[in-house]
């Protein structure tokens, strides 16, 4: 009979943590809004990712805007002077890609892992490059940098209590509109056990997408407005100091 | 106050983007230029895309202009008749300019040519302008008309004689058609307005008086400006119209109080403060060249 108890106790207990630690193994990240509207007093927006934090995991959260394939000059000196030299293909690099982690990534997961999964600055490069120069990767990414729109923040993820993990992410007013993945990962020793996906629409809304689908769609009409807008305004303010003006 | 340009896609502060209007509009009143050599690289610095800089501020430029000629009209400094002379002649040579740069451009790196050809340009008007009045302002003055430069010279011989009286000048209707023609292809190649070449020419080719040059200039500048706008609108859809309103509620102020300004000054201080500002801007672009700049990659389009 005692056997059979403990047996039963011991799969109870077995089961009970099973499930315990199933409950504990979620990352449900979530953002606070799906869209960022674009309005006429828009500039820039911060939003909160937050979710669960599985035990003892670190937390990496990648966000990444479409790819886009981009031509660009590159300087050179000849004799005295800087000058362009020669355009520089990128077929395959994010207008903004921006990365938050509980620690530094090289100590969270390997550079193979990173590459694997384009995390951080070796998953970076390893998307952009595709072939260019490993400088001009180098240089691109200085430039997005400085612009905003590349970012990598380790340490940036605060978790509260071991369980809930939290971090601010910054869209630029430069960052273009389009359809943006945050891919939220739990890592344990140098393991990926859990990912999640969440995807947020930047988009103009009101005046801004009128304006904006105007001159993309009608550029006629557009540049008849532009010209008339200016030229009435020019003879306003003319006429506004004619008659306002001591002669 | 910030606002978001719907064609830039980047937010600025709009009494700052007023004050620089402002700036430039007071440069076009008092000197008929455009001023989009000052302005497009300001607006860059503020991270509007070059192509996105250039079209707006050509749009700018027309209600600056407006407001301009519209001053100077009223002074009777616009030689109408000399203006659309030019204008023609500068259509022909804008449409010629583009097709050599077109072609240039296939054949490879070229802006780094037209960066060079401008700054020895403008560094050669620059210099000319600011000795010529710094001499006449010492007293020799008059000497020029006994002595007509060769220019005028084989100007008088062309057929068509014709009488300009805003400009007191009497010379054959093709000399405006020929030198627009001239103008209109630098312009085109260097892609500026053009300001800063006409003006000189008709000082110095035509022989009109410095009031009437910078109204006739700003006339001139009207008609160019619009056309850039309009045909960025259809080709490149790169001008943000956002952006150009609040411009040129600085500009097209600045423009009048420009125009003010330049009455109370002789023709000779004014071509002083041009000749000056023409040398400034030859040493900056000199300087852009030979600086190491910040990054080497940057995005392609525009200038």
């Amino acid at each position: 009979m005692r056997p059979l108890i403990i047996i039963l106790l011991l799969i109870t207990c077995f089961l009970l943590l099973r499930a315990n630690s199933y409950a504990k193994e979620e990352l449900a990240a979530r953002l606070p809004q799906d869209e960022i509207d674009i309005t006429a007093s828009y500039h820039g927006e911060r939003l909160m990712i937050y979710g669960a934090v599985p035990k003892d995991a670190d937390i990496i959260a990648v966000v990444t805007s479409p790819k886009e394939s981009l031509t660009m000059k590159m300087k050179g000196k000849v004799g005295p002077f800087w000058m362009d030299v020669k355009d520089i293909h990128f077929k395959n690099a994010p207008s903004m890609y921006k990365v938050h982690s509980t620690r530094v990534i090289n100590d969270i997961l390997s550079i193979e892992k990173q590459e694997e999964l384009g995390i951080g600055l070796h998953g970076l490069k390893k998307q952009i490059a595709d072939g260019a120069e490993e400088r001009l990767t180098d240089e691109f990414i200085k430039l997005k940098n400085d612009e905003g729109l590349y970012s990598i923040k380790e340490g940036d993820i605060k978790i509260y209590k071991q369980k809930l993990f939290e971090t601010y992410f910054y869209w630029p007013p430069k960052a273009p509109t389009g359809k943006y993945n945050i891919e939220v990962y739990a890592v344990r020793n140098g393991r990926v056990i859990l990912h999640d996906t969440e995807t947020l629409m930047v988009e103009k809304v009101g005046v801004e997408a009128f304006v904006s689908n105007l001159a993309k769609n009608n550029g006629m009409i557009y540049g008849i407005l532009s010209v008339a807008i200016a030229i009435g305004s020019g003879f306003a303010v003319g006429i506004l100091f004619k008659g306002g003006g001591a002669h | 106050m910030e606002i978001f340009l719907p064609v830039a896609g980047v937010s600025v502060n709009i009494f700052l983007i007023i004050g620089l209007g402002g700036i430039v509009g007071l440069l076009s009143g008092l000197f008929g230029v455009g001023g989009g050599f000052l302005l497009t690289p300001l607006l860059m610095m503020f991270g509007i895309p070059p192509t996105v800089a250039a079209a707006s501020d050509a749009n700018q430029i027309v209600a600056a202009s407006t407001s301009g000629t519209y001053a100077h009209y009223r002074e009777g400094n616009v030689d109408i008749k000399m203006g659309v002379y030019m204008l023609i002649g500068g259509i022909i040579g804008g449409t010629l300019g583009t097709q050599i740069i077109k072609i240039l451009r296939e054949m490879g790196n070229v802006d780094f040519v037209i960066k060079v050809f401008y700054v020895t340009f403008l560094g050669i008007i620059g210099a000319f302008m600011l000795l010529e009045s710094l001499r006449a302002l010492k007293g020799a003055k008059e000497e020029e008309i006994e002595k007509p430069s060769l220019l005028k010279k084989w100007m008088m011989k062309l057929p068509f004689q014709i009488e300009f009286e805003k400009s007191r000048v009497r010379t054959s209707l093709l000399a405006p058609v020929i030198l627009g023609v001239a103008v209109g292809i630098l312009a085109a190649i260097m892609g500026v307005g053009g300001g800063f070449i006409l003006i000189p020419v008709m000082v110095y080719g035509l022989g009109m008086p410095m009031n009437v040059v910078i109204g006739t200039s700003l006339f001139q500048i009207l008609f160019t400006s619009a056309n850039v706008t309009f045909m960025q609108s259809i080709i490149n859809h790169n001008v943000d119209i956002f952006l150009a309103i609040i411009l040129l509620l600085g500009s097209s102020f600045g423009a009048q109080i420009g125009a003010r300004l330049g009455r109370k000054l002789s023709s000779d201080q004014l071509k002083i403060i041009l000749a000056t500002t023409v040398l400034l801007v030859a040493v900056k672009m000199l300087f852009d060249i030979m600086i190491m700049p910040a990054h080497i990659l940057s995005y392609k389009g525009g200038h």
